[in-house]
């Protein structure tokens, strides 16, 4: 079995084709296992957004603890008729952000007083130490880049950067505002709007609901979700769901996860004619609409934590029925796993 | 033995590919369907089309209508069904801040009511649906 018994025999080793047999080989396994690298690193965002949306659900808590067992108003609209509403006022936002140790931030933060929150002037008092002309309302609120507020797989940058007075960071996270559309009531019931029984919710605009009002159960009732950033073609970056001040601040379950629907003419946002009565929003127009449908970008479904701070992931084809039902604070569904 | 060896590398090779490229085939309760979708005889230049599962069984999707064309992924069943499109129209008078953020522009529906908020439209899909869904609107009452 030796070889080179003539000297013309064949050599130990590999041949050409052997070779490029096992590089080709090889080449397929890492193409097999690259996605999945791809796939873990992605899933390590969605558990530290996990991680941020387990915070604020237990921020939200812990506000109740103090403040005569009730949930932040999810925004506080001081005149929902005008054509900007008066709604640029403080959402839930600021009013948990003692709870996750932000109580500096806080303290700046003047809740009193009429006009919006960035240009009201008796919001401008306590700025940085500047004066008001330096330094419009609420700068140091408005810019500050808060963590827990921003999910590590949103690659935009949330909020404006401009010194602008109306210029604001975005947090990524919105609160549940039911399963409604806005919508008036004597709408033809043409999508399955029958398959809800109530438009009750754990959150809502200018009223702090008691978490003994949750009837459903508080680990049967959403708490919030996540929103993503949708710049618009000037460059405004306002994740429609969601701004630091106030108007959309929530969520609502009309719509599925993640869905393709529209909820504003092909925008995500309603317009505010499909509002009565008028729900808070910004200005008069349909891109900036107050409530919106959870989206993330974590593929294939959203994070969402419930009323008792426990957190899910929800698919994008979970049943319309059931994400409606988990929204009512007091429809009372069950069996909705 | 070269031979031999080179053979079963060869299948193995193919085997893994095999592997690989199986499976890639989405299975996520979604059907594609498209179709046309016109108002008043012309097609619709822009604008968006929602389906609803009525009963709430399945989940809401939607897609844009481009030159009166569309293609959606939409939950099989019976489907409300939601059209829209809109013309752009400059606001009188805007703020500077206004301007700045885009919102100078607003869009007003030209589809009657009955074929969006109030609507009356249908269509049922199968599972693997291949015939189009058309639509034809009219301005009519």
């Amino acid at each position: 079995m030796k070889a080179n018994v003539l000297g013309t025999g064949r050599k130990s080793g590999f041949t050409l084709v052997e070779l490029l047999v096992v590089i080709a080989i090889i080449g397929i396994l890492i193409g097999l296992l690259l996605p999945a690298v791809q796939a873990a690193r992605e899933a390590a965002r969605r558990m530290q957004c996990t991680n941020n949306l387990k915070q604020l659900a237990l921020a939200c808590q812990t506000y109740a603890d103090q403040n005569q067992d009730r949930f932040p108003m999810a925004m506080l609209v001081l005149n929902p008729n005008s054509a900007d509403g008066d709604c640029d006022r403080f959402s839930w936002h600021a009013r948990t952000l003692p709870f996750i140790e932000q109580a500096a931030l806080y303290s700046g933060l003047a809740f009193t007083g009429t006009g919006k929150g960035y240009n009201n002037n008796a919001d401008t008092t306590r700025v940085n130490g500047q004066s008001k002309a330096d330094n419009p309302g609420h700068y140091e609120y408005r810019t500050a880049l808060i963590s827990a507020h921003q999910c590590p797989s949103e690659q935009q940058a949330i909020g404006e950067a401009s010194a602008e007075n109306w210029c604001h960071r975005r947090s990524c996270y919105v609160v549940n505002l039911g399963n409604s559309n806005f919508r008036k009531d004597e709408v033809v019931n043409w999508d399955g709007r029958e398959s809800y029984k109530s438009k009750k919710a754990p959150f809502t605009h200018n009223e702090a609901v008691k978490l003994a009002a949750i009837t459903d159960g508080t680990s049967n009732t959403l708490c919030m979700s996540e929103a993503v950033v949708n710049p618009n073609t000037s460059g405004y970056k306002g994740n429609y769901g969601c701004v630091i001040f106030s108007n959309g601040a929530g969520f609502t379950t009309y719509n599925g996860p993640n869905t393709t629907a529209s909820t504003d003419h092909g925008r995500a946002g309603w317009d505010m004619n499909d509002f009565n009565p008028p729900f808070p929003h910004h200005g008069a127009g349909n891109w900036f609409g107050a409530t919106f449908p959870a989206k993330s970008h974590h593929s294939g479904g959203v994070n969402a934590s419930m009323c008792d701070g426990s957190v899910r992931y929800f698919s994008d084809t979970v049943n319309l029925q059931t994400w409606r039902a988990l929204s009512t604070s007091d429809g009372g569904e069950t069996n909705l796993n | 033995m070269l031979k031999a060896s080179w053979k079963a590398v060869f299948a193995t090779t193919l085997a893994l590919c095999c592997v690989a490229f199986c499976g890639c085939e989405p299975k996520d309760g979604f059907t594609a369907v498209k179709g046309t979708v016109t108002f008043d005889g012309e097609p619709v230049k822009e604008g968006y089309i929602t389906f609803a599962p009525k009963g709430g069984a399945g989940t809401t999707s939607g897609a844009q209508i481009v030159d009166g064309k569309y293609e959606a992924r939409v939950t099989p069943g019976t489907l409300g069904v939601a059209i829209t499109a809109d013309k752009k129209e400059k606001i009188e008078n805007p703020t500077q801040e206004q301007i700045e953020r885009g919102m100078d522009v607003i869009s007003v529906s030209y589809i009657p009511t009955k074929y969006n908020t109030q609507s009356t439209l249908e269509a049922t899909v199968a599972e693997g649906q291949k015939d189009p869904i058309n639509f034809e609107l009219t301005s009519e009452e």
